[in-house]
This record gives C-alpha cells, sequence and structure tokens, in this order.
C-alpha cells in the first residue's frame, strides 16, 4: 500500500476524532515554542544571545569591533524605565538600531556612525523596549556612557553621572515640558504631568531622564569632544511676562 | 471525484429550538466594546494631527489610549465577537444544545470584566510593556478563567456531538480555544506570575514576538476563519467547494504560522538564523492561504445571486478578498530587502488594520448579519443600513489602507538618506496621517450603524413595515 496514501488517509479520520485533533494543535504549538523561543534562550542562550554571534548581515561596510560594557541600571533609572513604559513612550519610539548602514549613518553624532544595536545591551531589560513603530526617532543611543557616581541630594540615593549624552538633562525636561518649542513640527505629546505648577520637573520626570541618558550606556562611540545638545535660553518677547507660571517658591 | 461536504444538510436533521441566550450575551458585549474602543482608535488618530490634544489629562494622553484601543479591539471586538458566532454555529454544527448557556453566560461577564479592569488598568498607567499583551496581571487572570469556562462547554458540546463526522468550522473552533489559551498564558506568564517568571532582554523579545504574530495567526486567524468556514457556504446556499482543502489548509496554519514572529526584529540583534526561519516561514503561509482563498472562492462561483442574505455575502467576499491581499502583503513584507524600508513606518499599522479590520473584523459583520436574524427569529431592522455599513466600513479601510501603505513607504524611503532630518519625515508624514484618520472616522460612522442595526433587531418587538421586498426575502431566508 502506498504510504502516503494511508498518512492522507489517517489525517483524514481524523476528523472523527477531536482528541486527535486538539492533541495535534497543541503539539505543533510546542514545537514552534521550542524552535521561536526556549531553543534560543536555554540552549543557543550562550551562543548567539550572550555572545557576539549575532552575524553582521550584507549591508554594513565595516565590522564595528566595538569594546561593550553593559552598565546595569541605577534604582533611579530602573523608576525611570517604569515611568517610559507606563506613559507609552515605546509605542512611539524604538530602542534599536538596526544592522543598516543608513540608520547607523542617521543616529550618529559628528560624521562617527552610530553602532548598531547588540545583544547584550539589552541584558538587564525587562520589559524588552525595543519598540515597533518610529513615530519619533530611535533612542537607542540618545544617552551617554556612566563617568561615575554622585549621590542625589533630593532623594538622598546614589545615582550615576553621564558624559557624553546626546542632550543634556536641560534639554530633556524642556523637550518633554513642550517639544514643540524645541522642533517645530514635532508630533511628540507634551507631558504637563510630569511638572510641577511652576514648571519645575517632578521626581518621576527626573527618574524618566535619567533613565533617557542610560540608553546606549554600554559603547563609548560619540567623538572625545562631544559636547551635549543645550536648550536654547528662553526668547523674551517684549512687553509681555517672563513666564505664564507664578515664579517658584525660594 | 470532488468530495464537497454537504454543509446545508449536515445540520439539523432534528429540530432543536435552540436558546441562544449565550451568543446573545457575546455579541452584546462584542457591539458595545467595538463602539468604546474605536472612539479610543479616533482620538488617537487624531493626536497626530493635534498632538496636545487633552495633553493635561494624564489618562489620555497618546501612550495610555493607543494600547487601550489596540488590545480592546482585539480582546474587546474581535475575539469577543467570534466567541458569538462560535456559540452559534457550534451547536447547529453539532447538533446538540449548547452544553450549559448558564456557563457561557458567566464566562462572558467574567470575560468583560476582564477587559474592564485591563483597559482601565491602561489608562492609570499599569502597562506590562509589551506589544499586544499590556493588560495587566490581574485581567489576565480574569480573561484566562473566563476563557477556560468557555472552552469547557464548547468541548462538552462537540463531544456530544450527533454527527460524527466534524465540519472543518469545528476544527477551526477548537484551534481557536486551545491556540487563545496556549498563546495567552505562555505570553503574559509574567502577567500571570505577577513578574516572578520572565525572560529578559532578546530573549523577552523572541517571546514577545512569538506572542504577538500569535495573536493574529492563532487567535483571529482561527477564529475568523471558523466563522467564515461556517457562514460562507450558508450565506450563497452552496456546499463547501472541496473539503480536502480545507483539511490541507487547516494543518499547515497551525503548523506553520506559529514560525513567524521572529519576522517583527529583521536587522535587530536576534540571531541570523532565526531571522531567516522566520521569512522562510512566511513564504510558506501562502499554502495555507491559497487553499482557503480557493475554498472560498469556488464556493461563491455560479451562485453569487442566489445568495438569500445579500449582505452577509458580501462582507464574507469582500474580507476574503482583503485576506487574499493582506496575505500576500504579509509575506513580502517580511522580506528583508521589503523590511529594510517600511519596518517602524505606518505600513505596518496599515497591514495590521486590513488584517484585523479588513478581513477579520468583515467575517464578523458577515456572520452577524446572518445569525442575528436567525437568532432572533424576526428579519434585520434596517437592510438599507447594513449596506451603507458595508460602504462606511469598505471606503474607511481602504482610505486608511492606503493612506498609511504609501505613507509608511514614502516615510521608509526618506528615512534611507541620513541628511534629512528626521522631523522632515514627520512632517511629510502629516497629509498621510490626515487621509487615515479620514478613513477611521468613516469606518466609525460604519461601526455604529452596524451596533445600532443590530440592536434595533435585537430589542425591537414589531416588524418595522418599511422596504416590504427585502423583508419578505429576509423572512423567508428566516423560515428556511
Ligand atoms: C506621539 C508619539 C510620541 C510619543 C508618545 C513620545 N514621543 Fe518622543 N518624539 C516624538 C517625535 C515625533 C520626536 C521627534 C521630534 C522631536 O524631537 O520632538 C520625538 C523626539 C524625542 C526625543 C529626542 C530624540 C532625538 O534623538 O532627537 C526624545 C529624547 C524623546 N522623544 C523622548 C520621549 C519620551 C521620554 C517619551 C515618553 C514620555 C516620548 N518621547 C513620547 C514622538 C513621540
Amino acid at each position: 500500500m502506498n504510504p502516503f496514501r494511508s498518512i492522507w488517509n489517517w489525517i483524514l479520520r481524523l476528523e472523527y476524532d477531536w482528541v486527535k485533533v486538539s492533541a495535534g494543535i497543541t503539539l505543533f504549538w510546542l514545537i514552534g515554542l521550542i524552535g521561536l523561543v526556549l531553543y534560543p534562550y536555554f540552549v543557543g542562550g550562550k551562543i548567539t544571545l550572550g555572545g557576539h554571534k549575532t552575524k553582521m548581515v550584507t549591508l554594513l561596510p565595516t565590522n564595528q569591533k566595538v569594546p561593550l560594557k553593559v552598565v546595569p541600571y541605577d534604582a533611579q533609572e530602573l523608576r525611570g524605565r517604569q515611568v517610559y513604559v507606563s506613559e507609552g513612550c515605546w509605542y512611539c519610539h524604538t530602542q534599536t538600531i538596526r544592522t543598516i548602514a543608513v540608520e547607523m549613518a542617521r543616529y550618529g553624532a559628528g560624521g562617527i556612525w552610530a553602532p548598531y544595536s547588540r545583544a547584550q545591551e539589552y541584558e538587564y531589560d525587562w520589559p524588552q523596549l525595543m519598540g515597533e513603530h518610529r513615530h519619533g526617532p530611535d533612542l537607542a543611543r540618545v544617552g551617554g556612557i556612566v563617568v561615575g557616581w554622585k549621590r542625589d541630594p533630593r532623594t538622598g540615593e546614589m545615582v550615576h553621572i553621564y558624559a557624553k549624552t546626546k542632550y543634556s538633562n536641560g534639554w530633556q525636561y524642556a523637550h518633554l515640558r513642550d517639544p514643540r518649542s524645541l522642533v517645530p513640527g514635532s508630533i511628540m505629546p507634551q507631558f504637563p504631568n510630569l511638572f510641577d505648577q511652576y514648571g519645575r520637573p517632578t521626581q518621576r520626570c527626573r527618574d524618566l531622564v535619567a533613565y533617557l541618558q542610560h540608553l546606549g550606556s554600554a559603547i563609548d562611540w560619540r567623538p572625545q569632544t562631544y559636547k551635549s545638545i543645550q536648550p536654547p535660553p528662553i526668547p523674551i518677547a517684549p512687553g509681555t511676562a517672563v513666564s505664564s507660571s507664578p515664579s517658584p517658591p525660594k | 471525484m470532488a468530495e464537497a461536504i454537504e454543509t446545508r444538510s449536515n445540520p439539523e436533521p432534528v429540530r432543536i429550538t435552540h436558546s441562544d441566550i449565550g451568543a446573545k450575551w457575546w455579541v452584546a458585549s462584542a457591539l458595545g466594546w467595538s463602539i468604546a474602543f474605536m472612539i479610543f482608535g479616533l482620538i488617537t488618530a487624531l493626536k497626530f494631527r493635534f498632538p496636545d490634544l487633552w495633553c493635561s489629562v494624564p489618562y489620555l494622553t497618546y501612550g495610555r489610549i493607543r494600547p487601550v484601543h489596540a488590545q480592546g479591539m482585539i480582546f474587546g471586538w474581535l475575539v469577543v465577537g467570534n466567541v458569538a458566532a462560535l456559540c452559534y454555529f457550534v451547536p447547529r454544527l453539532t447538533g446538540t444544545k449548547l452544553f450549559s448557556e448558564r456557563i457561557t453566560i458567566n464566562a462572558a461577564m467574567l470575560w468583560n470584566l476582564g477587559v474592564f479592569v485591563g483597559s482601565a488598568g491602561l489608562l492609570l498607567g499599569y502597562n506590562k510593556g509589551k506589544e499586544y499583551e499590556e493588560y495587566n496581571g490581574l485581567s489576565n487572570w480574569i480573561l484566562v478563567i473566563a476563557w477556560v469556562m468557555l472552552s469547557y462547554v464548547i468541548c462538552q458540546t462537540i463531544a456530544r456531538r450527533k454527527y460524527n463526522r466534524m465540519y472543518v468550522a469545528l476544527w477551526y473552533v477548537m484551534a481557536f480555544l486551545i491556540q487563545t489559551a496556549l498563546v495567552y498564558i505562555f505570553g503574559n506568564i509574567d502577567g500571570l506570575t505577577f513578574g516572578y517568571l520572565h525572560f529578559n532582554g532578546i530573549a523577552d523579545a523572541l517571546a514577545n514576538w512569538f506572542y504577538g504574530h500569535a495573536v493574529v495567526g492563532l487567535i483571529a486567524t482561527p477564529g475568523g476563519l471558523a466563522a467564515a468556514y461556517y457562514f460562507m457556504p450558508k450565506a450563497v446556499d452552496s456546499p463547501l467547494y472541496n473539503h480536502k482543502l480545507s483539511i490541507i489548509g487547516f494543518w499547515t496554519i497551525t503548523a506553520i504560522y506559529i514560525w513567524n514572529g521572529a519576522h517583527h526584529l529583521i536587522y535587530t540583534a536576534i540571531p541570523l538564523y532565526l531571522q531567516t526561519v522566520s521569512q522562510v516561514f512566511s513564504i510558506l503561509l501562502f499554502i495555507p492561504v491559497f487553499t482557503v482563498v480557493t475554498n472560498f472562492f469556488g464556493t461563491v462561483r455560479g451562485h453569487w445571486h442566489k445568495a438569500p442574505d445579500s449582505v452577509c455575502r458580501n462582507f464574507l467576499w469582500m474580507g476574503t478578498l482583503f485576506y487574499l491581499l493582506v496575505c500576500i502583503q504579509g509575506p513580502f513584507q517580511a522580506m528583508r530587502p521589503v523590511q529594510y524600508f517600511i519596518h517602524y513606518t505606518d505600513w505596518v499599522i496599515g497591514h495590521a488594520h486590513l488584517a484585523l479590520f479588513g478581513t477579520f473584523s468583515f467575517f464578523i459583520f458577515g456572520a452577524f448579519y446572518y445569525m442575528i436574524p436567525r437568532m432572533m427569529k424576526r428579519p434585520l431592522y434596517s437592510y438599507p443600513m447594513a449596506n451603507a455599513h458595508f460602504q462606511f466600513a469598505f471606503w474607511g479601510i481602504l482610505i486608511m489602507f492606503i493612506s498609511l501603505t504609501t505613507g509608511g513607504l514614502y516615510q521608509g524611503y526618506l528615512w534611507t538618506d541620513p541628511t534629512i532630518p528626521f522631523i522632515e519625515t514627520v512632517k511629510a508624514m502629516m497629509p498621510f496621517w490626515e487621509w487615515r484618520t479620514v478613513g477611521g472616522a468613516l469606518m466609525f460612522t460604519g461601526q455604529v450603524l452596524f451596533a445600532y442595526n443590530i440592536y434595533k433587531t435585537m430589542t425591537l418587538k414589531y416588524v418595522p413595515a418599511r422596504e416590504p421586498v427585502a423583508e419578505r426575502a429576509a423572512l423567508s431566508a428566516v423560515s428556511q
């Protein structure tokens, strides 16, 4: 008897047996789970996820051999990460620079390309925030490198000090408060709730910005002379009040 | 030897009166949630044009209402609508009563509670931070319990069936129940264990997209196809074209779809072989898609004008065409050279809407227009309104799809020039986003007509004396 014929007949007979159909459905699902998630994680993990085996795709002109130093988040940044998650910044911003030359060029600085994202950089991320939509620019390399620790006078906890971040803290605050005042035509929403009534950043906002400055801290790639972008001085039109909000108490 | 199965002669040689009260609960929930969550979708779309809309209300910022819309439309509308349809046709295909209407109703209430808790949590900022699995742990638990209750009822019904042979819609129902449970529990394992069990980093991304793609492929697809396989032959009053094709389609869909998740991560830091595997399997998807589409086309061919119920036929037919379109687009866009341009752009959002609204929601519309009059034993409240709904939904999704697809392509193209500042590429998208909002508004209008029509059909005590011709046709259809 033709083996294919008998297999086919066996499959046809399945329609009388709902238990076997269910078992088949579950089996196929399990195979997929093992192949796509469990095998890469548990078996291939050491080689593919932890190591440097993520191969370069054709479009890269050079092999970027940059040393990688993954820094864990400090407590403040972890809180900031939570703000980033619950405010849904990740619906507009990705955190992954793909292995595509024009993309690395776009997020680069001073003629130097930004290195593409590497697997180990995500080691401390849960949930991962690689993202799926770029209504705004990628944020994988918006931060800088960690150069030390200091005690935050407000909370009394130890926090990272950063250098060579793309933007200064002040720019980030001003941007979160009113993106269009810095970048006309931006569609990023204002976040008035991250600021108090005097326009000063709240603790949540500080946490968030600390987190942003951490992004991409595993690789030191910006030129040594790089200066973070500062917010422009607030323009004061003659005859108007200095600020619409009352001045903060001393 | 064409082995066509007679779906018409399959159900009800013995006359059973189905009370359908469980199905009615799910119908009502689907209608309510769809309107609510489409409003959130509209606000989200408007926010692209007016970014500061209600920005001082923390609960209504873009990042909070967007997941409410996306999660809500999937778990509040699509899944619920599919369940409503299957509560209607499973008893008819098995020739028994639904095992327990009471448990079905309780499952519906619990499910609604879960969706509500999840959405309210999102507005308050309880977001799990991974796409398509944003609902919080409490909501995850409620949804899982409701799902287990529902699966119990349906499995008991299938096990007690009077017809030994199971029509393919029943297979898809089983796939829908089992895969939703497996996918949902695995995908939300961090929520269900309240953060105790979870992956991190790249593995978390793999798990996330394993789940994220399965939401479309293993939840929406079997649910929608189950309904289409039942209602398509009914709508045009002809047997299914080819039974064997549907079996091939079924097993290939269950085997292949699950492997596609990693194509959301092409060019990122995941292992290269996974990217390639997911691309190969994306192409393989052509097999189930073409079997399904061939089957539906064959079923309709030659029977178009005999349809007792043209609204239902139109929706199912258009859904099938969109299915073909979206399933050709899907493997195409999973290829690396295409991903290069379109990944992260609005093209992807257009694709998602075409699949979930253009195809699977259209199947549900068709199913509802067919089953509600028969459930209520009276004609639809208004056929012109139903036809208007079709026009609104069709043009709405078309406008949205075309604007987002062309816009995405354009933005992706602009991104390939690193000298163009990012903000210029954002400004370039504005006209496309405006058209998208127009499309969304049309879809919403259609949805309101739909909900009103169904609501009136279900609650009106008398038969409205408009449209004598359509009414007569509908009455004869009901009495058949
Ligand atoms: C509606 C989409 C949207 C949301 C939500 C959003 N952004 Fe943005 N973001 C943008 C756009 C568009 C730009 C580019 C224009 C600009 O700089 O304002 C941008 C720019 C940025 C930049 C500057 C990046 C660069 O390299 O120039 C940062 C930093 C940023 N966003 C952080 C955030 C944070 C933090 C949140 C959440 C609190 C957030 N964004 C939420 C759309 C969004």
